[in-house]
This record gives structure tokens, sequence and C-alpha cells, in this order.
């Protein structure tokens, strides 16, 4: 099923883009998501330390995802 | 201004200039005699090194959603009526200000604990990421505090 991801804060620069739309398996959960982003070794170290939210609503790595989903990739924030 | 008002005092993150004056006035209360303010401003260096600017970027709907969270939070855990964020975004130069909450409680003890709750919170949880720019025209994003629900990691 394809899954549409976006990229916010420093995930944006290591994607190099601010959307991917990736495929993954009927029944994948966002871990398996995250398995299938590729990039450089930044991102993949960067990955380790994101949330994911599906709409506003932040969602955990077991989250069972469905056809037509938007994940927001979202690393450690930085405000104030 | 005049008709930007409502939405400027409705909104929670903005890239218009935040406004303490409008958010003061819209939660005057008779019944509150303590104001607790905490305004962050953009300063010119962080771990000895110059910068001359930011620039913030958010996921806004989220953002909203976890800042009117931490404010409920707030009133609740410290008995307070009025606790209010607000945080901009986009590029600030120095001395521009990045975030003003306004707490106003009956006495001062709760205005002061949860005015710091508030500010703490939302520095800690609401997705927006701070790049600093500096002299040479090079610039990074500032390490922060993970917000992952299921990987609680410890940050600086």
């Amino acid at each position: 099923m394809r899954i549409e991801v976006s990229f916010w804060g420093v995930m944006r620069r290591h994607a190099g883009a601010e959307r991917r739309v990736l495929e993954v398996d009927e029944g994948a959960d966002v871990g398996a998501l995250v398995s299938a982003i590729d990039g450089g070794a930044a991102m993949a170290s960067e990955l380790e330390r994101c949330a994911f939210a599906i709409g506003t609503t932040l969602v955990p790595r077991s989250h069972l995802l469905s056809e037509g989903d938007e994940v927001a990739v979202l690393p450690p924030v930085s405000g104030g | 201004m005049g008709q930007q008002t409502p939405d400027l005092l409705a909104a929670r993150v903005q890239s218009s200039a935040l406004s303490l004056d409008l958010l003061l006035s819209d939660t005057e209360r008779d019944d509150c005699g303590a104001l607790a303010i905490f305004s962050g401003t953009v300063r010119n260096h962080h771990e000895g090194r110059a910068v001359t600017g930011l620039e913030y970027t958010s996921h806004v709907p989220l953002a909203e959603r976890i800042i009117e969270e931490i404010e409920a939070e707030t009133r609740e855990r410290f008995g307070v009526p009025v606790c209010r964020v607000q945080h901009r975004i986009g590029r600030l130069g120095i001395g521009e200000s990045a975030i003003i909450a306004v707490v106003r409680s009956a006495h001062r003890a709760e205005a002061f604990a949860a005015l710091r709750h508030a500010v703490d919170a939302t520095k800690a949880r609401a997705p927006i990421w701070k790049e600093e720019f500096y002299p040479d025209g090079s610039s990074s994003f500032v390490q922060g505090c993970c917000i992952a629900p299921d990987q609680a990691i410890p940050d600086a």
C-alpha cells in the first residue's frame, strides 16, 4: 500500500525533500515504514530519535498503517 | 491590525510578530491578582558561538493541538484560571520575541510555578524546530528533545 511521508526539521534536510511516497506491505506498522526510508547514515541515526504523527495524533512505531495514511516524521524538537 | 486580531489571539503558532499587549488585554480577569509573563527572545550567541538569527519551523496543526493541551494541563495541575502560550515561526532577528506565555491566577506562587511548567513543556513537546544562522553564513539545527511516545530518550 502507498503511504505518504512528510519530513520535518532537520529530517527535511536529510531527505532532500518535503515528502516521499513509499510502498509498504499490507499490515505494515510505522516501524516497517521507517525501515523503508532510504537515506544516509545521518538520516538513519536521526530516525532512531524521531516521533511519528498521523494527522494531529502522535503514534508509536507499533501503530498499524492504512492505505492513504500520511505519516509525519518529527525529529527531536527545539522550540522556545 | 484590526480584523486580524481574533486570529492572532486564537493562534498558538504564528508567523507574524507576537503581541504581548494583545494577549494581556485578551486575558484580563478581575479575580486574578497575579500575572506572570515569560518572553523568550532571540539572543546573539549559543554555546559560545555567535548567532545572527534563527529560523523556526513547525508542524503547525500538531503544535497547535499540543500547546492547547499544555495550556489545559497547566490550568488543571496548578489550579490557575488562565494560561496562554504563543510561539512564533519563520526567520527571526536578534532581539525578536520567539515565545510568549501568560499565566493569571489569584496568587503569585501558583502563577510562577504554572508559567515555568507551560514554557518548559512547550519547549520539550511542541513540534517546533530551531535552525541557527552564523556570521559566516552557515547554519545548523539545534539539538532537541525526543517526543516519541514510545521512546523517551532524555536530552539536553
